[in-house]
């Protein structure tokens, strides 16, 4: 497995078999939180995955300059400070200097320095020991599969809005049981993916 | 005397149910549905993240006075990202196993809300013993809410108790309990389903739902995300800085 | 009035820099300390599966071939009984780290998982069921999965881990290249 059908196969496992959020479990506040509304969990995904390529962009060369000087063990506090200032730095400029993308994307930047799926998916790509253009699109798979688990699940929540639920499991616990149920149909995907790039 | 012990042990116990961190608060989900897999790991995870907790409220409440309001926030994930590092260092020297089997998780305890949490709503504005009881208390209930949800997954979904406990207790030398290393439920077919993402979201639900009826027998508000509301960062976050302006105008 | 900018934007930088070289020396001391430790620890891991993977053997020693580490397994009086390969493929959860165990006669002696990183219960019994290992011993070049009734060259798949089963296979199969390429040097030379 090589060249292209490499870079596919990182892609689609990001997206649909490793998805960060229902397979691997980062970024479960925002999940759950802002997901109420479709519109918002489109905002905060879009906001989610330029994040993450821009840290991953940021962070890769940083880190093999780390590991070369033996400093591997920096990683951790040197990635979370540098996603903290880049966020804020975005933050800043596109409030000035681009009001219309500030509107829609900026509100949610602030949400995101802590959020384990950003500082997630970089030092996952530092174990796998994926090259920088590899690092790039696993980060852009596994933002995409944030966004395509938030939809849907927006989606459901909706529908749970109206649905006549026992007192007991009303809020928390419905939300986290039609969780279940949307994680349940996304690892139907693993055979999927197996069948595309079998060899 | 006896007010300043009453009022430790005050602090010690709301972290284990009026306010747990996971069931009450709503705070640290992600590892508590990634490592509750297994027991072993639940408890390792709860011990690093205590550790880490204990360590960063003391320092935070030490330097409270020093550290400027301005770059707190930036200064507390400094000080909480060298002790996650520190834990990791000495995990992987002494526990091996428990490294490898909470791979990203581990240093990902770095951006575990619980600990951010404390240091900006409890460590920042409390003595240093206060602070440390605090984060002790916290981190017995963030462990004890991850082993409630580790034992009905192991026990459902692998049919077993404590399965590789020798990975833990290697750390105490060889063959610590007499080589005890989990036991196997016999004539139960595991539900595999319990292991799973999807069970992990299951178990989180009910467990939620217990802590939902309990709470309501004791007429105390039950545990909801408000989007934003409860996140811990909302000090800083401009977002919410700028709806309670509007609420203020 | 001079004295404002000193004071609000200079002293949190200097503040937040000492901190961070506080924070930094003490991670540094701490990586001194332990580093030995978790070297040793690696190596005893590594040597433990390297053992596990090819029983017979008494000793093990480097070598190399077009890049690729593997270790040549000796008996006690110093005889080449075989190979150990340390292969790297992908699997589910990503990396997938075997140590595979041939034979001079092209068997399998034995495989192990050192690094694995499946679903539990699922991809990870492929290191915590014996059963499943057991299967690659004596299977020769060119080994592959069937769900159940295996037979010959073949091994039975874990049920609901096809990608850790094929996986694992793929990893023997490697090593079997890299012994066909080894074998071809020594007849050579």
């Amino acid at each position: 497995m090589t060249g292209v059908s490499y870079a596919a196969w990182i892609v689609f496992t990001a997206i649909l078999t490793n998805n960060f959020v229902l397979c691997k479990f980062l970024g479960i506040c925002p999940f759950l939180g802002v997901s109420k509304k479709v519109n918002t969990a489109m905002g905060m995904s879009v906001a989610v995955i330029f994040v993450m390529l821009m840290s991953t962009a940021a962070t890769w060369h940083l880190n093999q300059f780390l590991e070369s000087k033996g400093l591997g063990y920096l990683q951790t506090i040197v990635c979370i400070l540098i996603i903290a200032a880049l966020v804020q730095l975005v933050e800043i400029i596109l409030k000035k200097y681009v009001k219309s993308l500030y509107n829609a994307l900026g509100i949610y930047l602030p949400l995101i320095t802590t959020n384990c799926a950003v500082l997630g998916v970089v030092l996952l790509n530092f174990d796998n020991g994926f090259t920088f253009g590899q690092s790039l699109l696993n980060s852009l798979g596994g933002g995409v599969g944030f966004l395509v688990a938030m939809l849907i699940f927006s989606g459901v929540r909706s529908r749970l809005e109206t649905a006549d639920i026992p007192e007991t499991l009303k809020g928390l616990p419905a939300t986290l049981i039609a969780a279940s149920l949307t994680s349940v149909s996304f690892m139907g995907f693993a055979g999927v993916v197996d069948g595309i790039f079998a060899k | 005397m006896a007010d300043e012990k009453c009022s430790l042990r005050k602090e010690f116990t709301k972290g284990l149910l009026r306010e747990n961190p996971v069931l009450r608060l709503v705070l640290g989900t992600c590892p508590t549905l990634a490592v509750s897999t297994s027991m072993v790991n639940a408890i390792g995870m709860g011990v690093a993240a205590t550790i880490v907790l204990v360590c960063s409220n003391i320092v935070i409440s030490a330097l409270r006075k020093v550290i400027p309001g301005k770059v707190r926030i930036p200064a507390y994930i400094v000080v909480i990202a060298s002790f996650v590092t520190m834990v990791q260092m000495l995990v992987k020297a002494f526990v091996p196993a428990l490294d490898s089997a909470l791979g990203v998780y581990l240093p990902l305890i770095v951006v575990n809300c619980i600990i951010l949490g404390r240091a900006e709503a409890f460590a920042n504005k409390n003595p240093v013993l206060a602070s440390a009881v605090d984060g002790m208390g916290m981190g017995v209930g963030f462990t004890a809410a991850l082993f409630c949800m580790a034992l009905v997954r192991e026990l459902l979904g692998n049919g077993t108790l404590f399965d590789g406990a020798q990975n833990l207790l290697k750390v105490f030398g060889d063959n610590v309990l007499g080589g005890f290393n989990g036991v196997t439920i016999p004539h139960f077919t595991p539900i595999t389903a319990f292991i799973l993402p999807c069970g992990g979201f299951f178990v989180f639900g009910v467990l939620m739902a217990l802590a939902n009826k309990i709470s309501d027998k004791k007429k105390l508000p039950r545990a909801e995300l408000h989007g934003c509301d409860h996140c811990p960062l909302s000090a800083t976050c401009s977002k919410v800085v700028s709806e309670r302006e509007d609420k203020r105008i | 009035m001079k004295n404002k900018p000193f004071k609000e934007i200079l002293v949190p930088a200097l503040v937040l820099f000492l901190i961070g070289l506080l924070c930094t020396a003490l991670l540094a001391g701490t990586n001194l300390l332990t580093k030995e430790k978790i070297a040793a620890t690696e190596k005893k891991n590594a040597d433990e599966a390297k053992a596990a993977s090819f029983a017979a053997a008494a000793s093990f020693e480097d070598a190399e071939t077009d890049g690729a580490v593997y270790y040549k397994a000796l008996g006690s009086d110093g005889t080449l009984l075989g190979y150990v390969f340390d292969v790297t493929v992908k699997s589910y959860g990503g990396d997938l780290k075997c140590m595979v165990g041939i034979s001079t006669e092209g068997r399998v002696v034995g495989t192990q998982i050192t690094v694995i990183d499946d679903t539990p219960g699922l991809g990870m019994k492929a290191k915590t069921d014996p059963n499943f290992l057991a299967q690659y011993i004596d299977k020769e070049a060119g080994v592959t999965v069937k769900k159940g009734d295996a037979a010959g060259n073949e091994i039975n798949a874990i049920t609901g881990a096809t990608i850790t089963s094929k996986a694992v296979t793929q990893a023997v199969n490697d090593a079997f290249d890299l012994y066909s390429k080894i074998k071809d040097g020594d007849s050579n030379g």
